[in-house]
């Protein structure tokens, strides 16, 4: 079928929407809420206009959801159009929050973009309705995130990623006219709502109204007090994550300037989650083979991501007996740096302030909960995502690009191993808990020992293991994306999962591409592939490749834990889980008085 | 007859200012605008079509501003040039009322135009034409005037789905909120309007379907199943819970009938405070849609749970009380009721009147009978069992209700003959086709003519072709015989569906209460009957918004208009005006809302088909056929809704009862 843009001719597909037909041939229309990653087109925003010709006559429409019909004639650029794409964005304008300056997506804003390409000059209505929205709502209530919907131009891109990504659906539409924003279902606010504090509607929000909750000045002030001694410690995929923030290749291997830049900034003592990943396998593979020889609740759920924990608790409660009780790499690198590390280092554990880098924003819910406390001191004080600590550093003016790397030094917390590292990608906690169980079941290590079926980018994946004549072969999965989370939960509570073993990472892609990654506008997950391979390409250069061989890790137990799983390990090391599902229930009567209805 | 002053309709102006022959839209009924409620004239209209102005001293700006408060407060916010167009426009009225040289008007114009030809749905995109249309011929009457005018002003948004739907259920508002992820208050907008929202959700006749306008894009919208889904997912799952409502008033009401119609009324009145007895004459609550609707389409469970809102509310239900056999109205009045609203339907089946047909013939039942059997059957365990084939007569959703109940308890096959051809039947096509894919065999153009009996018992119904006859004077083509062409359907059992009727001895003469000859009971406007304090709704009562037997909705509908007459004759003496339902009228008698415009060009996407018990494996079972919708399927069913919203605002001489 053919139709003309611009007087040019174009062919296209039945049902193909005019801005499809426009993109696929390189004609430029700007448009904000649409989302294609997600092949989002809510149709909000309005300002991808064009005026077409059919046998209907001339009209402005929307390109995005209007069909391409043949014959049809499109103007993408006529005065009328420009001046009506101009005036739409004045429009979501007047009610948009334009304190730039203060907000969380400074410099990075896909609204300034719009802005831009539709050549504003004059912002007529903002004086006008800015005093409504300001009545929004601001709610900071969640550990990890902040919905400051003065800010919220209606894309719902979040409320789609939260349903047809996670499958939480947690967000929902609420208010109506210049009071609507994202809300948060029947919940009174965001901490005590359905949501996962995963932070994947904070990857696609257009503007600043979904961002992590910034804590660098609570770390500024650790830095700036001389009573404070800080240990920095960073996660697995963070080495292949901060070079996106400096204009690096993605997947670009970092490790060295992170150091440095710590330690530029004033760190104390920087040692690598990357420790605590290897102390992660060692007692969660134990905690495995018990349950294995001991008749333990299986299959087995990994517990390192706090995304599927929060899942866990607050959505499927039932599945809780088959998580590990081992604590996630940032709870025990937290624990053993106010315990083992001080005692080492002979330093009072009251001057200590841990400050965890992570790819994630629900680290920062993690770090909160009361089973990762002692004494009401939180074993991990904060948690900085990705993008927090790019803007750290930029606020101390440390040139990331250019300064040089540096090696860790630190004798008790440092040492990390291939297994450790591939904890950042989806399937990498499993294949790194099969070289040591492989090793712990047959006192020698698995050969062949990169799992390929264990690798790779679809949502489940599964495959059966030898691991020896005491066990024999067994059956795991891998999956990432809740959505695919819930489907292995729910096969295993109806007795039907043929797995022993089950590694779920909340986030699509698993840590590389966490709620706390860096942003890139009008793109989702964006290097994925080259971060995956970038940390499999670490773990291939490393010397030792399974965590029971990292020195440190045996020093640790030699010194000071005894034995994974041990008594003391089992009080340091392991946690437990809450149900926290909330079934919401509510008078007709006293929920009729949230309706919007005006009749 | 009122006379148009001024005014702009379907883009045209009509200036009658210098007096010349009058000019008016083609189409409308200018008298049916005379007066809103009872000398009460009207003074300017506007609506998605313009403005019409009749009363030239009504200041045209105070007007369009009211007007644009009410499109203000229903923008839902999600697209731009409406939520802070209508915002903007608002405030400029505001300012243009209030200073005698406003100039800005380009600017307004502007904006309106961009919210008129920008916007997502019907809000945005109508809201504006009456301002527009002011703005391109009449900017000389736009001056500045008080802004506290002692006009009356009422505005009702409305949509070809809400205006299809006999209860004025706000459609489009409850498919938002499950879009919107609020299944709760989804489910809320329609118990704002009756309690029965999961049993509507699964039979209602679904006016709104026809009149929806995603029907001219690709398919409409599957807006009973999605009702369904939000009534399956927030009260069958305790999300929604009724509690004991409080009681304000001293006035017990009786309401007689615990149907539909009677268990709709009770619930409105118990939100209003009142006490409210139900007098039943069955064992059982529900009525026709328990009694005459068979399990594998309202599973009980739904219908007990439902009625049980109206009981945890506080209404306490006498069963085995049948009107005119255990009590009459008088004895109501004399126990202490203040008000009485009667709805005791229509349970008695008729049979076909064929010439020596005999009633009491074994394997020969109507339809209502039929039902009611199979359905007391199933629930103990023992449905009925019919030996050899079966013959059903009529078209309607009895009929099909019959014989798919009977394709699941006869030993042989099932016939359903009608008179009519397939178009012609009353019957839902979904039925038809659910009951063809069921295995019952349809014979349209087929007319019963006499009971085959041998021995006292029935082997065949004698039937005869049927042909249409030739469009009469109105284009109706009627039906009559072929001559010659009877032949035997052998059978063993029929069941006659071709209608049902109220029970004559439910009223005697002493009641005092005026009934027609088929004994409906005849009520007026507010389904207020002749005598004082009784009340009447549903299939037993014929009147300007009632005729004899009737849909579920369309009883629930009256229902909720009963009990605010009987609200008003409690509290004030009299049973008054209700505006938004004179709005309704309005519309339909003057013929405001166009049918003919543009349907948005959209991309195509295909309705929900729920998931269904497979056909072969519904014989011998009553287990619910369709099933409730997923989440994701909903989410998309809801997304098809083009919300073709539109406002209506009359400015009047006085005050409006509900009004501004």
């Amino acid at each position: 079928m053919k139709a003309y843009i611009n007087n040019r001719e174009y062919e296209f597909e039945a049902n193909e929407s005019i801005l499809d037909v426009a993109r696929r041939n390189g004609i430029f229309i700007p448009s904000l809420c649409r989302f294609e990653p997600l092949h989002h087109k809510p149709a909000t925003c309005r300002v991808c206009l064009v005026q077409v010709t059919d046998e209907h006559g001339t009209r402005m429409v929307t390109s995005c959801d209007t069909p391409m019909k043949e014959g049809m004639r499109v103007d993408t650029f006529s005065k009328k159009v420009r001046d009506m794409q101009r005036t739409q964005v004045e429009m979501i304008l007047a009610d948009h929050n334009q304190d730039c300056a203060s907000c969380a997506r400074h410099g990075d804003c896909e609204l300034q973009d719009l802005s831009e390409a539709v050549g504003l000059r004059r912002n007529r209505f903002a004086s006008i309705l800015q005093k409504p929205a300001a009545g929004r709502l601001y709610d900071d209530s969640a550990h990890a995130m902040v919905r400051d919907m003065t800010k919220c131009i209606r894309c719902l891109r979040c409320v789609e990623v939260c349903r047809t990504v996670q499958g939480v659906s947690a967000l929902t539409v609420d208010g109506k006219g210049l009071g609507s924003f994202i809300g948060v279902g029947m919940a009174p606010d965001h901490c005590s709502s359905a949501c996962i504090q995963c932070g994947q509607c904070t990857l696609v929000c257009p503007t600043g109204a979904l961002a992590e909750r910034d804590q660098n000045d609570v770390v500024l002030d650790y830095l700036a007090s001389p009573d404070v001694t800080t240990v920095f410690s960073f996660a697995p995929s963070v080495r292949v994550l901060m070079g996106d923030e400096f204009g690096m290749a993605p997947g670009s291997n970092v490790e060295g300037k992170i150091v440095a830049a710590m330690r530029a900034i004033g760190a104390d003592i920087v040692i690598d989650t990357d420790f605590g990943a290897d102390v992660t396998i060692m007692e969660e593979g134990t905690e495995l083979l018990g349950r294995v020889t001991n008749g333990g609740v299986l299959p087995m759920f990994t517990s390192c991501c706090p995304g599927w924990i929060n899942y866990a608790e607050k959505h499927i409660p039932e599945i809780l007996p088959h998580l590990s009780t081992t604590r996630s790499p940032q709870g025990i690198q937290g624990a053993l740096s106010k315990s083992y590390l001080p005692k080492k280092m002979g330093i009072d554990p009251k001057r200590l302030k841990t400050i965890s880098v992570m790819p994630c924003i629900a680290k920062k819910d993690e770090a909160a909960r009361p089973q990762l406390a002692r004494d009401g001191v939180p074993d991990t004080d904060v948690v900085l995502s990705v993008r927090e600590f790019s803007r750290l550093l930029r606020r101390m003016g440390v040139d990331f690009s250019s300064i040089a790397p540096e090696p860790f030094d630190n004798p008790f917390m440092s040492a990390s191993t291939g297994a450790a590292v591939i904890f950042g990608t989806t399937g990498g906690v499993m294949e790194a808990a099969v070289r040591t169980v492989y090793a712990i079941l047959n006192g020698e290590e698995l050969s062949g020992i990169e799992a390929t079926p264990l690798r790779g980018l679809e949502g489940v994946r599964e495959a059966e293991l030898d691991l020896g004549p005491k066990v024999g072969k067994v059956k795991v999965a891998i999956c990432h994306g809740l959505r695919n989370a819930r489907i292995l939960a729910e096969q295993a509570l109806r007795g039907e999962s043929p797995y022993t073993f089950i590694e779920v990472m909340a986030c699509p892609g698993g840590c590389i591409d966490g709620g706390g990654t860096t942003r890139v506008k009008q793109k989702y997950h964006f290097g994925k592939e080259r971060r995956n391979q970038s940390l499999y390409a670490i773990d291939r250069s490393m010397p030792l490749r399974q965590s029971h061989n990292n020195p440190q890790v045996k020093l640790l137990y030699s010194d000071y834990l005894e034995a994974p799983n041990s008594e003391k390990a089992h009080h340091l090391l392991h946690t437990a889980y809450k149900n926290r599902k909330d079934v919401p229930s509510q008078s007709i009567d006293e929920n009729r008085r949230k309706l919007t209805l005006t009749e | 007859m009122p006379q148009l002053i001024y005014g702009v309709w379907d883009g045209v102006p009509y200036d009658n200012r210098a007096g010349s022959t009058p000019s008016t839209p083609p189409g409308v009924d200018i008298e049916a605008l005379a007066n809103f409620d009872e000398g009460n004239p009207i003074s300017v209209l506007m609506s998605e079509r313009g403005f019409l102005v009749f009363d030239a001293s009504v200041p045209l700006l105070w007007a369009m501003h009211k007007h644009f408060m009410k499109v203000a407060s229903e923008s839902c916010g999600k697209c731009s040039p409406c939520r802070t167009g209508a915002a903007l426009l608002c405030n400029a009225l505001n300012k243009a009322m209030n200073k005698a040289d406003f100039s800005d008007w380009d600017t307004l114009s502007e904006v309106a135009t961009q919210m008129r030809e920008t916007s997502l749905c019907g809000v945005g995109k109508t809201g504006p034409i009456p301002l527009l249309g002011a703005l391109s011929y009449f900017r000389d009457q736009l001056q500045a005037t008080p802004s506290d005018l002692k006009h009356g002003f009422y505005s009702a948004m409305t949509s070809p789905c809400i205006e299809a739907c006999p209860g004025l259920v706000n459609i489009p508002r409850y498919i938002d909120y499950i879009k919107d992820g609020h299944v709760d208050l989804s489910a809320n907008v329609v118990l704002q309007h009756y309690p029965l929202v999961g049993s509507c959700g699964r039979v209602c006749v679904r006016s709104c379907e026809k009149a929806c306008k995603r029907g001219h894009v690709d398919a409409p919208v599957s807006i009973r199943n999605l009702k369904r889904f939000a009534a399956d997912k927030a009260l069958a799952s305790g999300m929604l819970t009724p509690i004991n409502a409080t009681t304000v008033h001293e006035e017990r009401v009786a309401v007689v009938g615990a149907g539909p119609v009677g268990i709709a009324c009770a619930y409105h009145l118990l939100r209003r405070g009142y006490p409210v007895d139900i007098f039943e004459a069955k064992s059982d609550a529900g009525g026709m849609i328990r009694y005459g609707i068979p399990i594998y389409r309202l599973p009980k469970e739904t219908l007990n749970d439902e009625i049980s809102i109206v009981t945890a509310m506080g209404a306490k239900i006498a069963y085995g009380q049948k009107l005119g056999k255990d009590f009459h109205v008088d004895d109501l009045f004399k126990n202490g009721y203040q008000a009485v609203f009667i709805a005791c339907g229509c349970p008695e089946g008729t049979y076909l009147g064929m010439p020596g047909e005999d009633t009491s013939l074994a394997g020969y039942e109507n339809g209502i009978e039929f039902l009611e059997r199979v359905y007391e059957g199933v629930q103990h365990g023992t449905p009925p069992k019919l030996e050899g084939d079966v013959v059903v007569v009529g078209g309607g959703n009895v009929a099909m209700d019959c014989c798919r109940a009977a394709k699941r308890v006869a030993t042989g096959a099932v016939h359903i003959i009608y008179r009519r051809t397939e178009a012609d039947a009353p019957a839902d096509p979904e039925e038809i086709e659910a009951a063809r894919a069921e295995g019952v065999q349809f014979h349209f153009l087929c007319g019963q003519k006499s009971l085959e009996v041998s021995n006292g018992s029935i082997t065949g119904l004698r039937v005869q072709d049927m042909e249409r006859t030739e469009p009469d004077a109105s284009g109706r083509r009627g039906v009559k015989p072929k001559e010659g062409s009877d032949y035997v359907l052998p059978c063993s059992h029929v069941i006659a569906a071709i209608g049902q009727k109220t029970s004559a001895s439910m009223l005697t003469e002493e009641d005092g209460i005026a009934r027609d000859r088929k004994n409906c009971i005849m009520v007026n406007s507010a389904q207020e009957t002749n005598r004082p304090g009784v009340f009447a709704a549903g299939d037993c009562t014929v009147g300007p918004r009632a005729s004899g037997p009737t849909t579920m909705i369309m009883g629930m509908g009256q229902a909720y208009f009963a009990a605010r007459s009987i609200d008003r004759y409690l509290r004030k003496g009299r049973v008054s005006f209700d505006s938004r339902w004179r709005m309704s009228e309005l519309i339909t008698n003057a013929h405001l809302m166009r049918d003919d415009e543009d349907v948005p060009s959209k991309i195509p996407a295909e309705r929900c088909q729920v998931r269904e018990l497979p056909a072969e494996e519904r014989a011998g079972t009553f287990e619910e056929v369709e099933q409730t919708m997923t989440q994701e399927e909903a989410w998309l069913e809801a997304a098809r809704c083009m919300r073709c919203y539109r406002i209506y605002s009359v400015v009047t001489a006085q005050h409006v009862p509900g009004g501004e």
